[in-house]
């Protein structure tokens, strides 16, 4: 019988690298005792003394990622607020505005990087212990850094054409209707990739912060 | 060593003297399981290594890696021993024990303010 998955996951997860095999291996060493006699509660041992344990370490090992998550959620929640207190959310939605900046920074920057960047980019993020190269580090900043660049040039065009469209139909009839619901259709674009940039940065900072400890 | 690493806290003379005790036997688990049977503490993995770090970088103790085996998961054991300090620090500790408790006895007169 084999502890619960999950939990010896994040346990592992949490560990420092030098206390893995000591702190897994007596637990499962008692674990196999106590499931012996008692398999229920030999599981809700193991489940106690991992998330005691896991949680325990948790601030140690990922302090980084914790920090990096919560300087996410601060902004999520701000930016969410300041909406919230300019008038109805819903305005600040738009899907054709997505459509626009999204999915072609996205493709941009698939076609412009290797898989393995886009990976280590990822794990970079979230994985404190990953050991790369220079080279390797550069590369996965590399990702963040032209997808937020993408997003912002895609958001550029989107207001220049949604100007030019303006622009076009625009008369003494219709000059309130434009510069009022359109024009702000054709910011949010602008707008979009503006929170796309500010997150990427935040990531390019995450990275970067590692470059330098690499160096010195 | 300053002079507030020369103290011991109760649970650092529990786990050197369990250390003692195992002899060549002591890692984590043996250390856990003598602490719940011998005075009824119940410490949690995480809890207890966290201490034995906190004794090693003092230099109270040392540690090595042992042997994998079957039901440890394929996963090495790490086994700690005392060295000439930890057992200094661990005799001084008793020493002032004794010292403090010299000449007292727990009866109810000693207990009760008046």
């Amino acid at each position: 019988m084999n502890p619960p998955k999950f939990i010896e996951k994040f346990l592992h997860w949490t560990l420092p690298t030098e206390l893995k095999d000591p702190i897994l291996g007596d637990l499962a060493e008692e674990y196999s005792c106590l499931a012996e006699q008692a398999p229920f509660k030999a599981n809700y041992w193991y489940t106690r003394q991992a998330m005691s344990t896991g949680l325990q370490f948790l601030t140690k090992t990922k302090s980084g990622l914790i920090m990096f998550l919560l300087g996410i959620i601060v902004f999520i929640s701000m930016i969410a607020l300041a909406m919230i207190m300019s008038g109805e959310i819903m305005m600040f939605v738009n899907v054709p505005s997505i459509l626009v900046v999204v999915p072609p920074a996205l493709m941009l920057t698939l076609a412009s990087s290797s898989k393995q960047s886009r990976c280590h980019a990822i794990k970079l993020l979230f994985s404190e212990g990953l050991e790369l190269n220079s080279a390797q580090l550069h590369a996965a900043k590399q990702v963040f850094t032209t997808f937020g660049n993408m997003n912002m040039l895609m958001g550029s065009i989107g207001v220049i054409i949604g100007a030019i469209a303006m622009g076009s139909t625009i008369n003494s009839e219709n000059i309130s209707h434009l510069f009022g619901s359109a024009f702000a259709v054709c910011v949010l674009t602008l707008f979009y990739a503006l929170l796309i940039k500010t997150l990427c940065y935040a990531a390019e900072a995450k990275i970067k912060f590692k470059i330098i400890n690499l160096a010195s | 060593m300053s002079d507030k690493e020369k103290f011991l806290g109760e649970f650092e003379q529990f786990i050197l003297l369990s250390i003692l005790k195992l002899n060549d036997n002591a890692y984590g688990s043996a250390i856990r399981q003598l602490l719940a049977e011998a005075v009824e503490r119940d410490v949690t993995i995480g809890a207890l290594y966290t201490t034995l770090e906190r004794l090693e970088k003092k230099g109270l103790l040392t540690s090595k890696m042992g042997e994998i085996t079957p039901e440890r998961g394929g996963r090495a054991k790490k086994y700690f021993k005392l060295t000439a300090q930890g057992q200094k620090a661990l005799k001084r500790s008793k020493e002032a024990l004794t010292n403090m408790w010299q000449g007292l006895s727990l009866s109810m007169q000693h207990r009760v303010f008046k």
